[in-house]
């Protein structure tokens, strides 16, 4: 049987009280009544009868005052017990159930929501980040393979096609040389023919002379020289001819000789110009692959800056993913977040709509929360912010463990 | 002929980062966002290492390891869990699953590299 506060009290408090005290009067009375008639049988019985009355007052007065006094206690267990609910109550500041109730589950839902925005966030710039990785390596090795060694090998194509047009120009350069030697040769010949033709004029003079001189002598022969002056004069005519056609021989040598000059001046002209011509473009087209090459090498020094460069932004962009791993951790962090939320809204409402056996809310269990909580950790950092340490962020220096 | 490795993460991002380093180092990517996919992923063809997460929805790591040390064509795949997961049990539980290496996140992608290249088949 359960004992109240008021009923211990009450036990406490009463007991045989007043019949002890109607007791105790009664006997005084009857002590007094004695003492004053020297003990005779009317006094005594006087005495015997105030001791009872004594007694029968004593329980009355008790028995009335108990249930009075029953009464009055209960209704000071009654208050004291209200009193002791609305202190128990009151060491929560008021409303804080209400607020907790109505206030969690918004920013569940803010956290949720939050969470969701980050996920989608980070997602989305991971997946742009990895289409950008992915472009520049086919940038790269589109550029490594052919920009690069295209150049190279179209500038040493025009090189050699260039050296080519060269060679074959020097070949007919050389060609002249030799067909102008030739002519020179030929000017040495007409110098022999102009001789041969001195030679001639020489004989014809001489024949000449021998012919007069025959004459001469035919004449003085009389009569048997006449036919021998008649060859004489035939020989004289003809060395006449003969002079004539060496005066036109030589003529015809000095226009031919002077042709030649004149043409072996314009080849030796010509030479000159041509191999000037030659060294001239000698010269431009070693300017021009000189300058094609520069601009190869820069272009190839350009590609290959361009190359170090992509690569050095592709890596950048890979560190900047492996960074993003944070969204993860911070997705199941706020995952834990959002669970520990809902059970505490839980076992708050729980404990508002339930009573125990006096009347009073059950208390929230405050240790199953955080054995539960614990429980949905999966991060070192929840460990430590559980234990009450700040937790650092994690490193990427975690070691990796072989079975 | 390259090596296939299978990502098995419920986060793209993350699948993202691992294959990147992978296809870097010359290695052939297939992917599954939990479990069920990465089983689905499979497919019968030769995989010759699995990365895996642990907590992912529909079908966890720990439970996908199980279902695919009874397929006779991967009993000995070596695989690697990649998880936020640094709690002693859930190794234990790895362990006996028959993971052959745990990697809590955030990893580097050079340490990781070097744990596939130790354990990758022939």
């Amino acid at each position: 049987m359960k004992i109240t506060l008021g009923e211990a009290v009450f036990e406490s408090v009463s007991g045989n009280y007043f019949l002890l005290a109607g007791l105790s009067m009664g006997l005084t009375g009857a002590g007094l009544i004695t003492l004053q008639s020297s003990l005779n049988f009317s006094a005594v019985s006087m005495a015997g009868t105030l001791v009872v009355m004594g007694a029968v007052v004593g329980y009355l007065t008790g028995k009335y005052h108990k249930k009075e006094q029953k009464r009055v206690i209960d209704q000071i267990t009654e208050e004291f017990e209200s009193l002791l609910r609305t202190s128990l109550s009151d060491t929560s500041p008021k409303g804080l159930d209400e607020a907790c109730q109505k206030i969690l589950p918004v920013i569940d839902r803010n956290i949720k929501t939050s969470r969701r925005l980050t996920e989608e966030a980070i997602i989305t710039l991971s997946d742009r980040f990895s289409v950008l990785v992915i472009k520049i390596d086919e940038a790269v090795k589109s550029s490594s393979n052919d920009h690069e060694d295209g150049i190279v090998e179209m500038f040493n194509s025009s090189e050699t096609q260039l050296k080519e047009v060269l060679a074959t120009y020097k070949d007919s350069l050389d060609e002249k040389t030799v067909l102008f030697e030739k002519m020179r040769g030929l000017s040495n010949s007409i110098e022999s023919l102009q001789d041969m033709s001195a030679s001639v004029a020489k004989i014809s003079d001489q024949t000449n002379l021998l012919a007069l001189n025959a004459s001469i002598e035919a004449a003085r022969a009389g009569e048997y020289g006449r036919g021998f002056a008649v060859v004489a004069e035939e020989v004289r005519s003809l060395s006449i001819q003969s002079g004539e056609t060496g005066n036109e021989m030589q003529e015809r040598i000095i226009e031919i000789e002077s042709s030649i000059n004149e043409t072996l001046k314009m080849v030796d002209q010509a030479c000159v110009n041509d191999e000037k011509v030659m060294s001239g473009s000698k010269e431009t087209i070693s300017a021009v692959l000189g300058d094609l090459k520069g601009l190869t090498q820069s272009i190839s020094g350009s590609a290959v800056k361009m190359k170090t460069s992509s690569k050095e932004i592709r890596n950048e962009i890979s560190d900047i993913l492996v960074s993003l791993q944070f969204q993860d951790r911070m997705s199941q962090i706020l995952c834990s977040v959002e669970s520990a939320l809902a059970l505490t809204c839980e076992q708050i409402e729980q404990s508002v709509n339930s009573r125990d056996e006096n009347g009073m809310h059950r208390p929230v269990d405050v240790e199953m929360l955080l054995e539960k909580l614990e429980q949905s950790y999966t991060t070192t950092e929840q460990l430590m912010n559980h234990d009450g340490e700040t937790a650092v962020e994690a490193t990427e220096d975690n070691e990796i463990e072989f079975f | 002929m390259s090596k296939t490795i299978l990502i098995v993460d419920d986060s793209s991002s993350l699948r993202n980062v691992v294959k990147i380093a992978l296809v870097d180092a010359g290695y052939d990517v297939i992917e599954g966002g939990d479990g069920t996919e990465g089983i689905k992923a499979l497919d019968g063809r030769k995989v010759h290492l699995i990365i895996s997460d642990v907590n992912m929805p529909n079908m966890d790591g720990i439970s996908m390891v199980k279902e695919i040390k009874k397929m006779a064509n991967y009993q000995f795949t070596p695989i690697i869990m990649l998880t936020t997961e640094a709690g002693d049990d859930l190794k234990s539980q790895g362990k006996a699953a028959g993971v052959k290496a745990w990697v809590v996140k955030p990893f580097k992608p050079d340490q990781m590299l070097n744990a596939v290249s130790k354990l990758i088949m022939p």
